[in-house]
């Protein structure tokens, strides 16, 4: 069994593959380099974690950061790409397996022009809430 | 080639240049055009290139005071 946070991160992969602009090219924390002719893409990760004892019960509450990085590359509008593929993005990650809560936190773009087109990335941030109980991280309840 | 629709003589270069997000970086190349200062003296941002069946749009004019001049170009 590996850590319920896996299930989730895997489950955002699953429901972020397909989507119109960004189809199949969907990274699960890529760590190597990315090509430019992949672009555009998606990779996702989870960053911090905050873990808190619940109210009631034997639970933890945690809320684990869950990051879409969104990458485009177009000679020019390549910040019109890039929303679109949040409007993709926020509109089709409200829900998640495993989760209890997932809410868009924070958007954060970055451009660059050190490469033969102007590419860009827009960082989404979902803070996604998800139980456990003490002892066994493996299920989310 | 041409330069803003002038033919000029030039060396054009495809140096690998990654591109970094963070911890993420992305394989890509920077063309660079290197040319005559005299044959661009009026290329503006902007201009168009054409290097055999690339095209190409000049992004940066660097001018090293020589003589000789590097456009560095976006794909078009």
């Amino acid at each position: 069994m590996t850590h319920a946070r896996k299930t989730i991160r895997d489950a955002a992969v699953t429901t972020l593959t397909g989507l119109t602009t960004t189809g199949a090219r969907v990274h699960n924390t890529r760590i190597f380099p990315l090509s430019e002719s992949g672009l555009p893409c998606l990779a996702i990760y989870t960053g911090d974690e905050i873990v808190e004892r619940a109210s009631m019960g034997d639970l933890l509450e945690r809320q684990v950061e869950l990051m879409v990085h969104c990458y485009a590359r177009a000679a020019s509008g390549v910040e019109d790409v890039l929303d679109l593929i949040s409007e993709e993005v926020e509109t089709a990650l409200t829900s998640l397996t495993g989760a209890k809560d997932i809410v868009l936190s924070r958007s954060a773009p970055e451009y660059s022009d050190e490469g033969d087109m102007p590419i860009a990335t827009r960082s989404l941030t979902f803070d996604v809430t998800y139980y456990t109980a003490i002892g066994a991280p493996g299920t989310a309840l | 080639m041409t330069v803003a629709g002038n033919v000029v003589q030039g060396l054009l270069d495809n140096d690998y240049a990654p591109v970094q997000f963070g911890d993420q970086v992305i394989e890509s190349n920077i063309p660079i055009l290197v040319v005559r200062t005299a044959d661009v003296s009026g290329v503006a941002h902007g201009a168009a290139v054409v290097v055999g069946a690339q095209s190409f749009t000049v992004r940066e004019i660097r001018n090293d005071g020589e003589g000789m001049t590097e456009l560095v170009m976006s794909e078009a």
